[in-house]
């Protein structure tokens, strides 16, 4: 009996032994992804059917023309929001689908990623993008939470912290966007959005913070209440809050984003150089305008912007028009020419009607780059202002949610 | 309508068609009941054979057998039961069926021999054309396991479980999971109250064994499931039954079950009650996903649940078999965060059923069985999240984002819920044996289900109402025909299937202030399937089946649960086409190692496979385009030694994107021909079982030494695009050791498992560690 004892106690074990033989090792944290050669950045993004979950990447490119391979990119959390300054490249947690509580600093070059700094970042406290004052100081508005936090841009150090709660409307968040800093002064805008992450409806105005970057003191809350704009600058575009060549500050506002018919208005409030006021007669509301080349169409929402110069500005506006059921996955908006000075607004064509998750505008060597994911084309598009023509430089069957060039 | 109509009328025409062909035959039936001659209690599985026919059958779980088209003449009916003595009996066939009851006496009781017996009856189900595994009762009896624990052993199946006891779990059958995997008690579908009555609340020991169908499902189970389907069939019990137990296993974890049978064979009415009461911490320490080096005790995932059930069966009114069965469930949950420190949501939930099932063989005509059986439930489900503020993992507190409350991350509201549900099912299966090798079964499955959900709290802190009142109306109706050869070598059955299904609601879009939207949908689809089995030799036999079949959506992914899985109005029917081809070598029976051999090939092409997504704002289901999976499984099972017992299991199910472009794309699908994400691809498993009668000496005792081992290859919870792709749900390999030791001729039993016994890491469920190594002790005594 104990000769049977035996037997079965060691074919146990070396059935036990034969598996634990095979075991891996997982090390998640295995930062030394190369994320590509080259010198154009893109963030690809395969959502799931519903357009509010899936998943991203970084990638470098080498040029355009090329195929896009996604072997060596670098994953990061769906639709990952990215603030780059210099070779800096900060890459935040995603808020749609859970990732690693972490923003993390990259220094990018020719030959890839390099992880040189992180901070472990609040549950629920949503930050979207970083506004860079110098080396040792940069803010982080936290949506969520409602609050800025002060970092050092290299160490990712946290060195304060500015409470916004007082400035929330009816919850407890005034949800802090994007930034721009201008004689001393950090604007930031206030997006006031309600549970539905849509702007109430008894408070369709603009916020802007105007805070003393010496003191890290809020001075004041100025709001532009004549126009009936709402929901200004997305929080991580930072094209949508911009200063012309005179340091007027530009605010791109998308009020309901196209979403509700009732409520269309969307355009731009300016706060003119060495003032800390809105003109409100330089307020904009684009809803009003038709946009050339279309069938009368006129912008329902503006969802991304950027100043190419001479008072106009290269955007994406939503069209009530393209709307689908599926706001994540609806092909509604279009790539335009806002004029700001004659107040028209023209399409570009070319371009493809895209979702909300590309729409992305950079410049570089005197053109500007957009990402679109339209039903038959989709990559990366040019544009040049002097010809006032578009092309498609970049193929990738993906959504392109970021793109810079270096 | 018109389609309707077409189908009962060709259902009439094949009743009377059918009828014409009995009417010509001039065989006879013999059929009768085997009991046991000391307490009157019926013996399944025992075998009946005519001698000079050489002709057999095996008695059902009441103990009935019928021998069909026996020519008129004497014959000698030989009767064998393992454990009894075997009797004969000279019988006398003229004309129609003549009832021949026996009575078996037992011999001096061995072990061994009961175990063989069951497994005769498993081997009956393995018999069947569609690939099957079944566990049988000798495999469940006395573990410490849960169901689920067990079904994850099985070849094909695996388990993805989010957390300890009475966390959200889903059964997965060759990469399908979900819903559309049957969940049945007793061939009644209970998929539909899966959020009240779980897999494991049934108590292992009143299981006789459990029915796992992969690929095919047969007619029987009324046509709610696609691509698999799990049947617990429920013991039969003696005249006097008392079945109590207690275990206890590591995190607080307690369980008390207990059933109680009593049996008047006088006037043919068998009682029963029974109930359980679990409670569990589920205060286990896991490394953090989301913040490295934080380990997290959990410490607000404690489960309660407390079901009570009761049965009255009467089985010598006109029906062979009614039987009215209550059952009331009652769970509370407090909800664990990972990402956050969530002190004070929690959910409740209360379920009332009750469930009439009518059995009758030669209903109104001869060689018609009738089978119905129908259920009502009224549930109630409460979800609570009103704290106004949460905490992160170093303890501090923040506002939520809604003034109202809401500490679960994401929500941007509170929610206080009390959603009332009020479901009807109707499963009808009418079975005409035309002759010995022809039969014809009629199926239909009527569903309804009416939601009231009601929540103040969330309208409040939404600006609006978005869960609205709704009704949901389902049928699934099947023909199916039934050929078996005559020497019993080769069985076809074929069976097309007809779906209907609408609902009525509201919808309400979450961004917009536009006019509540009224929804009213309904749809329909077709569906067949077909399966064959010969038998080679007596050992070996070849299965082949496929089909396309359809699954509608449930209610509950139609229109989500009102709190934190979002509707999904436009979700379509599913379908799947599938082919199987699998190869059984058993020798169970025939030869001292009871060698077992099964290999299983299949392909399934899914198209609109409704999938389980997190997204912004909650959970929804959703409708994937296409994909297909090629499959192999294997399993290997042997009495190696007179006291050893091994098994050893291994899959392989590659699901692949198929989608050519996007939803409304002209665009390639750049994933197309990737590994679907999320989904385990390789599988095994492996156990040893030593067993030995009076181990330690004395008399009447046994003793059980189990070790398992579970191995599931890493995977990516999205598309594997990168070699640097980041969210992975790691390999993993689990090591189970446990005993059992039972006395009293198998009355007391004592039992102990280590689940996990390395602690290893364990994730099934992207972001949601599972506990590691546990301990469980258990007591058992059985009064009969």
């Amino acid at each position: 009996m104990r000769k049977t004892l035996f037997y079965s106690a060691a074919a146990m074990c070396g059935m036990a032994l034969m598996f634990t033989a095979c075991d891996k090792e997982n090390n998640d944290e295995n930062e030394s992804f190369p994320g590509g050669k080259g010198h154009i950045l893109i963030e690809p993004t395969i959502k799931n059917d519903d357009g509010a979950s899936g998943a991203s990447y970084l990638l470098q490119v080498e040029d355009f023309g090329k195929e896009v391979k996604f072997d060596n990119a670098m994953q990061v959390g769906f639709s990952s929001t990215i603030s780059i300054y210099g070779n800096d490249v900060y890459v935040f947690p995603s808020e749609m689908i859970r990732s690693n509580l972490e923003l993390v600093r990259y220094v990018r070059s020719a030959d890839g990623f390099t992880r040189a700094a992180s901070m472990q970042i609040t549950p629920g406290s949503a930050p979207y993008t970083l506004i860079k004052y110098d080396d040792n100081k940069a803010y982080i508005p936290q949506y969520g939470l409602g609050n800025i936090l002060i970092v050092n841009p290299m160490t990712l150090k946290l060195k304060g912290e500015i409470d916004l709660s007082q400035y929330a409307h009816s919850d407890q968040s005034a949800d802090p966007a994007r930034g721009i800093i201008r004689d001393g002064k950090l604007f930031i805008a206030l997006d006031q959005v309600g549970p539905t992450w849509m702007p109430f409806e008894d408070y369709r105005q603009i916020d802007v913070l105007v805070i003393d970057v010496n003191t890290d003191a809020v001075e004041k809350m100025i709001s532009e209440t004549t126009s009936g704009l709402s929901f200004p600058t997305r929080p991580f575009l930072p094209g949508m809050m911009f200063m012309n060549e005179a340091n007027d500050i530009y605010i791109a506002c998308c009020g309901n984003f196209g979403y509700d018919p009732t409520y269309v208005k969307n355009g731009f409030v300016c706060i003119p150089a060495g003032n800390t006021d809105f003109d409100t007669d330089r307020s904009w509301d684009i809803s009003e305008t038709v946009i050339e080349g279309t069938d009368g169409w006129k912008p329902a929402s503006i969802y991304n912007s950027y100043y190419m110069g001479n008072d106009k500005v290269i955007a994406f506006v939503a069209c009530l028009e393209l709307n689908g059921d599926n706001p994540y996955t609806a092909h509604n908006s279009i790539a335009v020419v806002i004029d700001l000075n004659s107040k028209t607004i023209k399409r570009i064509q070319g371009i493809p009607n895209t979702d909300p998750h590309s729409g992305s505008i950079c410049e570089y060597d005197g053109k500007f780059y957009v990402t679109a994911y339209g039903v038959d084309a989709s990559g990366v598009f040019s544009y040049d202002p002097a010809t006032g023509s578009a092309e498609q430089v970049l193929q990738c069957n993906t959504d392109l949610s970021y793109l810079y060039i270096f | 309508m018109k389609e309707l109509r077409r189908i009962m009328a060709a259902c009439i025409m094949v009743t009377c068609f059918s009828n014409s062909i009995w009417a010509e035959n001039i065989d006879a039936d013999i059929v009768g009941t085997v009991y046991d001659i000391k307490n009157n209690s019926p013996l399944p599985a025992a075998t009946v054979y005519i001698e000079e026919l050489e002709k057999g059958v095996i008695t059902d779980t009441e103990g009935v057998f019928r021998i069909t088209g026996v020519p008129d003449g004497t014959y000698t009916l030989k009767v064998q039961y393992l454990g009894y003595n075997p009797t004969e009996k000279t019988v006398r066939t003229d004309k129609g069926a003549r009832s021949n009851d026996i009575g078996l006496k037992p011999e001096n009781l061995s072990l061994s021999e009961v175990i063989i017996s069951e497994k005769s009856q498993a081997r009956i189900l393995r018999e069947q054309a569609m690939p099957i595994s079944v566990i049988s009762m000798q495999q469940l009896q006395g573990t410490v396991s849960d169901v689920q624990s067990i079904l994850a052993k099985t070849v094909g199946v695996t388990i993805r479980a989010t957390g300890g006891l009475g966390s959200t779990s889903r059964l997965s059958v060759r990469g399908l999971e979900g819903k559309r995997i049957g969940f049945f008690i007793d061939e009644t579908p209970m998929a539909d109250q899966s959020d009240f009555v779980d897999l494991n609340d049934i108590p292992v020991d009143m299981i006789d064994r459990i029915e796992i169908y992969k690929g095919v499902v047969p007619a029987k189970f009324g046509g709610s499931a696609m691509g698999g389907a799990v049947n617990i069939v429920i013991k039969e019990y003696p005249e006097h039954y008392m079945d109590a137990s207690y275990m206890r296993e590591s995190y607080n974890t307690n369980r008390f079950q207990t059933v109680l049978k009593k049996n008047d064979r006088k006037l043919g009415l068998v009682y029963g009650i029974g109930g359980g009461y679990t409670y569990a911490d589920n205060d286990y320490t896991m490394e953090s996903p989301y913040i490295k080096g934080l380990n997290i005790h959990r410490d607000h995932d404690a489960y309660q649940k407390i079901m009570v059930g009761g049965s009255v069966k009467a089985y010598k009114w006109w029906f062979d078999e009614v039987e009215l069965e209550p059952v009331y469930v009652n769970t509370y949950h407090e909800i664990q965060g990972i990402e956050t420190d969530i002190r004070y949501a929690h959910s409740k939930s209360q379920g009332y059923l009750l469930n009439l099932k009518l059995v009758k063989d030669d209903f109104l005509v001869e060689g018609l069985d009738f089978d119905m059986s129908t259920a009502l439930a009224y549930t109630q489900y409460n979800m609570i999240d009103t704290a106004r503020s949460y905490y992160d993992w170093n303890g501090q507190a923040h506002a939520t984002p809604s003034v109202y409350g809401g500490e679960i991350i994401g929500n941007r509201y509170a929610t206080n819920s009390d959603n009332r549900k009020f479901t009807l099912l109707n499963k009808l299966y009418i079975e005409y044996l035309i002759n010995k090798r022809h039969s014809v079964i009629f199926n239909s499955l009527i569903q309804t289900a009416d939601g009231r959900p009601s929540d103040e709290l969330k309208i409040k802190s939404l600006g609006k109402q978005v869960d609205f009142d709704s009704r949901m109306r389902s049928w699934v109706v099947g023909l199916t025909y039934d050929y078996r050869s005559l020497d019993q070598r080769f069985l076809s059955s074929l069976t097309g299937r007809y779906y209907w299904y609408g609902m009525d609601t509201q919808y309400e879009n979450l961004y917009v202030t536009v006019p509540v939207e009224d929804i009213s949908l309904r749809k329909t689809s077709a569906g067949f399937s077909e399966a064959i089995r010969y038998r080679i030799t007596p050992g070996l036999m070849a299965k082949l089946s496929g089909g396309y079949d359809v699954r509608i959506p449930s209610e509950n992914e139609l229109l989500g649960d009102g709190s934190t899985i979002a509707p999904s109005e436009q979700l379509m029917p599913e379908r799947n086409l599938s082919f199987n081809a699998g190869l059984l070598y058993d020798l169970t029976g025939i030869h001292p190692t009871n060698l077992q051999i099964k290999l299983n090939g299949y392909y399934m092409h899914v198209d609109d496979m409704i999938r389980f997504v997190k997204g912004i704002l909650g959970a929804q289901y959703q409708n994937f385009g296409e994909m297909r999976t090629i499959g192999v499984e294997a399993e290997v099972k042997a009495d190696v030694l007179p006291w050893l017992y091994g098994y050893a299991n291994v899959t392989y199910q590659d699901l692949r994107d198929t989608r050519e472009h996007e939803a409304g794309k002209d665009l390639p699908n750049p994933t197309k021909g990737k590994r679907m994400p999320n989904i385990p691809y390789f599988m095994a498993n492996a156990g040893l079982e030593f067993h030995k009668e009076n181990l330690f000496g004395g008399s009447g005792q046994n003793t059980r030494l189990f070790a398992d081992a579970s191995f599931i290859e890493e995977y990516f919870y999205d598309f594997e695009l990168t070699k640097n792709e980041k969210r992975r749900i790691p390999r993993s390999l689990t090591f189970d050791l446990g005993f059992e030791h039972s006395f009293f001729d198998q009355r007391l039993y004592i039992s102990g498992k280590i689940k996990n016994v390395a602690d290893a890491k364990v994730i099934s469920e992207y972001n949601c560690p599972l506990p590691g190594r546990t301990l469980g002790i258990k007591l058992r005594y059985i009064l009969r």
